[in-house]
């Protein structure tokens, strides 16, 4: 087998995912080429060597649909010869990206691929692609459908965190991540975004809101509680007998952000690093997805990391430093307890809560930001997971080279 | 044609008038063939400018025989059967002539489909004229193509609002609905009806004209998805997994909404198939032909047994309590099984008190601790403390200190488990009662008078209904099992027995 090599890693900022936001007034195509163009000219590719570009996108439809990763191939420019494809698995649509460009350079079958991802929240609302998941009744009633933000405080009902416990968890990260801003720690990878005449965009997270303290978010009114008024709490409890009532803990504050934002993780074999005398930085050790219970949905990330460790042949305390996708608070919460890993390894720079999530590209974006880390801190391996929509995890176990 | 159900003549400006007779209001097979026959005879004949369906008395009372449809036994028979009636139903709607309903008196949901096939529907101005719906949580979809053609008319939500209600809407109110076109005097209908098929020589459905592109029907349309997402999940805790109609409904409302009208029939009809010979549809329509009869009862036979049925229900719920099971799974369970609530829930509702007058020697543990809560003044509802914390009234949470008194085994039972616990008590209780009153004759009548006046959960269909259906053999085995572990209550009477194996 051969070695997929990571060679370069590439985000947009992130912007805060409504009309006001500052990317909302780029179409997400454009988002999605200019993470391709930077791609091209930090590692002064010839694009005719680039067998493939896989994008994640979860809500593939309208301005994002037929094929939104061909289509940024074309706009960015690149050799014609380069396909492209979309894929999606939910909210870790980015990191299987990744995983699928890096089994093709792994299987032999590609030399130099690009998995990313890309989602314009403000433009292509979350929910907008629909799915017989939630709306087919036989589909919904037979998985006992909820809304993840009911899941997320199922989650936090059943693994008994309190209202104190997920909202201290997202102060860490407004902390963490303003202290990252503070000390430029994403600029290996962040590319500001400008328009056609050059003029800035945007160039950094907006989302942040870095005075958050347990007052302020003692202030904010659960967001999820008049939702499972309207049955999902019933449903949820029909799954979960054991549970008396649902505690509604997650809000604007403890859950992701919603945001816009692309990012692309170019991957290659040995012989593309001779050929553009690229180093690489790292490789990948394994990845791994899973389905887990869906009602519950967001307990993935711990099944998914020990496949991917099982895989790797180790341990999580072999582990450096973990990135799991602040969906919801407690989700991470649950996956160190799950995992039994100190916060003190986790989401160093903070997180979604803080930073937001923009769904199809987060995972190409946090295993950029855990690489930089990495090396700031000269460690050797790092655990990107996420939580997946309808009860799936995905997870990559990355190693310094 | 010599039809029974059926008359059919031909006026002076060759309109068919289809008068249905009502002394046979049932649609069966009989009604069926008769209707095919009508229809072919009238599609062959090239002449007519129109057609006026009209009922020969004072009623549209056209329901459904529920006799017949269980006595379809197998798919195929069931599907062909329905989809017979369907298809020729869909051959006159498409004809191309205006097709007109003539409306008066009572018109129920079987009624209510064949109409829905004419393209024009008038109904009489005077208070006797009202749709009855009758809700199909308890018993069976529509299938001759309800649940295509009221979403396509009158809306989604409102089509499943009406199927799941017991509303009685007047010609004033299907008219604000659009489901009829038109009020008239009664003496003017058929004037009208021949008016507009004189003025609209050429007619055909809105959802049969490509001109006529209705996007509020689309289940994906924004306003939709929220809408079946939300609704789904209100109907699901409803349901608690039972009663399969609703979900039926909805499933072929959404699916033929993602299809035009033919493929729609289709999706109802095998939907239907299934639905007619689920063991809780076919239990609760016995049930229905029961409530049709309407036996009399007792007042003081039926508050002896309900009494008797919520103590034991309750104390149940106790001495699963005191066997270590967790509060919250023993109310869920109960809710589960679509009682009214939880066991101790309808212990505080009583009075805790009332759990004692259904212990014996074994129950100790459970007197003892009706009477520490009692001590601490725990005495139920009235005290706004029992098994619960309330506020006024108002129910709050399961009292957090329970714990203490009680501590919750490690290993928790499946909810299942305490499901059919509860279940088995509460049969046994009845069939005990059963024997002791001598004065309910039957047990259907005790099936009957318990879903309707009890508060036992419908889709059993009842308890003799039920462990019938589920099986008497099985039954006696599990309730032996459960004497032995939980206690005499649970052994069954020889009478109840042969009762269960007659007929
Ligand atoms: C939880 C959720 C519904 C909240 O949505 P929202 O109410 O529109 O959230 P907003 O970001 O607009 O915040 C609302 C208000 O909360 C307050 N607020 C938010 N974060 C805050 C913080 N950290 N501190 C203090 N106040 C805060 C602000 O007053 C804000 O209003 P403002 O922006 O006008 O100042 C939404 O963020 C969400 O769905 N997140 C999960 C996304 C998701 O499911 N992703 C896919 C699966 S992981």
């Amino acid at each position: 087998m051969n070695e997929a090599l990571i060679f370069d890693t590439v985000r947009t900022p992130r912007g805060k995912g409504k009309k006001s936001g500052s990317l909302n007034e780029v179409a997400p195509v454009q988002l999605a080429a200019k993470v391709l163009k930077s791609i091209e000219s930090r590692n002064n590719l010839n694009t005719e060597d680039v067998d493939d570009v896989v994008l994640g996108c979860v809500h593939p439809i309208g301005e994002q649909g037929a094929d939104i990763a061909r289509t940024a191939v074309l706009e960015a420019e690149w050799h014609q010869t380069v396909s492209g494809v979309q894929v999606d698995r939910f909210c870790a649509s980015g990191l299987e990206a990744v995983n699928i460009a890096a089994a093709q350079v792994m299987s032999g079958q590609a030399s130099l691929s690009v998995g990313g991802g890309v989602e314009s929240m403000s433009r292509v609302p979350l929910g907008s692609s629909g799915g017989a998941w939630m709306a087919d009744p036989t589909v919904a009633y037979n998985s006992y459908f909820v809304p993840q933000g009911i899941s997320a405080d199922l989650l936090a009902t059943k693994y008994n965190y309190s209202r104190n416990d997920v909202d201290s968890y997202a102060v860490s990260s407004q902390k963490r991540a303003s202290e990252a801003w503070k000390n430029n720690k994403f600029k290996n990878s962040i590319i500001p975004v400008k328009d056609q005449n050059d003029l800035p965009i945007l160039e950094v997270d907006e989302y942040m809101r870095p005075n958050t303290t347990m007052q302020s978010l003692g202030a904010l009114e659960p967001s999820f509680e008049k939702m499972g008024k309207y049955g999902f709490d019933d449903v949820a409890i029909l799954k979960y007998p054991e549970i008396e009532a649902i505690k509604h803990v997650h809000h604007a504050g403890n859950s992701s952000g919603i945001v816009d934002g692309a990012a692309g993780v170019l991957i290659g074999n040995k012989e593309m690093a001779d050929k553009y005398n690229l180093k690489p930085r790292a490789k990948i050790r394994s990845f791994a997805s899973i389905g887990s219970e869906p009602t519950i949905m967001l307990t993935g990330p711990a099944d998914s990391a020990e496949k991917a460790l099982k895989k790797a042949n180790m341990n999580a305390s072999d582990i450096d430093l973990f990135e799991m996708n602040e969906a919801f608070a407690a989700v991470v919460l649950r996956f160190m307890e799950a995992l039994n890993v100190d916060h003190s390894k986790v989401n160093v720079n903070g997180g979604a809560i803080a930073l937001g999530h923009p769904l199809g590209a987060t995972g190409a974006i946090i295993l950029g930001t855990v690489l930089d880390e990495l090396e700031r801190r000269n460690l050797s391996t790092g655990l990107i997971t996420l939580c997946v929509g309808a009860g799936m995890g995905t997870a990559t176990i990355i190693e310094r080279v | 044609m010599n039809l029974k159900n059926i008359k059919l003549f031909f006026d002076e400006d060759n309109i068919a008038n289809l008068s249905l007779q009502s002394k046979n209001t049932l649609i069966n097979e009989v009604f069926i063939n008769d209707f095919i026959e009508t229809i072919d005879f009238i599609y062959n004949n090239k002449n007519i400018k129109g057609i006026i369906i009209s009922s020969d008395q004072n009623h549209y009372n056209y329901d459904y025989d529920l006799d017949f449809l269980l006595s379809l036994k197998n798919s195929k028979s069931i599907f062909d059967t329905i989809t017979k009636l369907s298809k020729s139903l869909r051959k006159l709607e498409t004809i191309g002539i205006p097709i007109v309903s003539i409306i008066k008196g009572e018109i129920k949901l079987g009624g209510l489909e064949i109409i829905l096939h004419s393209h024009y529907k008038i109904a009489s101005k005077d208070s006797n004229t009202n749709f009855y719906f009758k809700n199909m949580k308890y018993s069976f979809t529509p299938f001759i193509g309800g649940t295509q053609r009221l979403p396509r008319l009158i809306g989604i939500n409102e089509s499943i609002n009406l199927f799941l209600s017991d509303k009685i809407l007047s010609a004033e109110e299907a008219l604000e609905i659009n489901l009829i076109d038109e009020i008239v005097d009664e003496s003017q209908l058929i004037d009208k009806a021949k008016k507009h098929i004189i003025q609209n020589p050429v007619s055909l459905q809105n959802w049969d004209d490509n001109k006529f592109k209705n996007t509020k029907l689309n289940p994906f349309s924004s306003e939709n998805l929220g809408y079946f997402i939300s609704k789904i999940a209100s109907l699901h805790a409803n349901t608690v997994n039972h009663y399969p109609a609703v979900k039926i409904l909805m499933s072929s409302i959404y699916e033929g909404l993602n299809t035009d009208i033919n493929s729609g029939l289709k999706i109802e009809a095998r939907h239907f198939t299934w639905l007619i010979q689920n063991i809780e549809t076919r239990s609760m329509i016995e049930t229905a032909i029961l409530f049709n009869k309407k036996e009399k009862i007792r007042e003081d036979i039926i508050s002896e047994f309900k009494k008797s049925f919520e103590e034991n229900y309750a104390a149940e719920g106790v001495r699963l309590l005191i066997n270590g099971v967790s509060a919250a799974l023993i109310e869920n369970a109960g809710k589960r099984l679509d009682f009214k609530a939880g066991p101790l829930e309808i212990a505080d509702s009583l009075e805790i008190q009332c759990v004692i007058n259904q212990l014996d020697s074994t129950d100790a543990a459970v007197a003892s601790l009706i009477r520490s809560m009692q001590k601490i003044n725990r005495n139920g509802l009235s005290k706004n403390k029992g098994f619960y914390d309330y506020n006024e009234g108002i129910k709050c949470n399961i009292w957090p200190s329970l714990t203490e008194l009680i501590p919750e085994s490690k290993i928790q039972p499946s909810v299942e488990e305490v499901e059919t616990r509860l279940l088995y008590s509460s049969i046994n209780n009845i069939f005990f009662n059963y024997t002791k009153y001598s004065a309910i004759q039957n047990a259907e009548v005790c099936d009957y008078m318990l879903i309707k006046e009890i508060g036992f959960p419908f889709w059993t269909g009842g308890p003799f209904n039920w462990v019938r259906k589920y099986g008497i053999e099985y039954f006696c085995k599990k309730s032996n099992e459960y004497s032995k572990s939980f206690g005499s209550r649970f052994v069954i009477n020889q009478d109840i027995i042969k009762i269960l194996k007659s007929t």
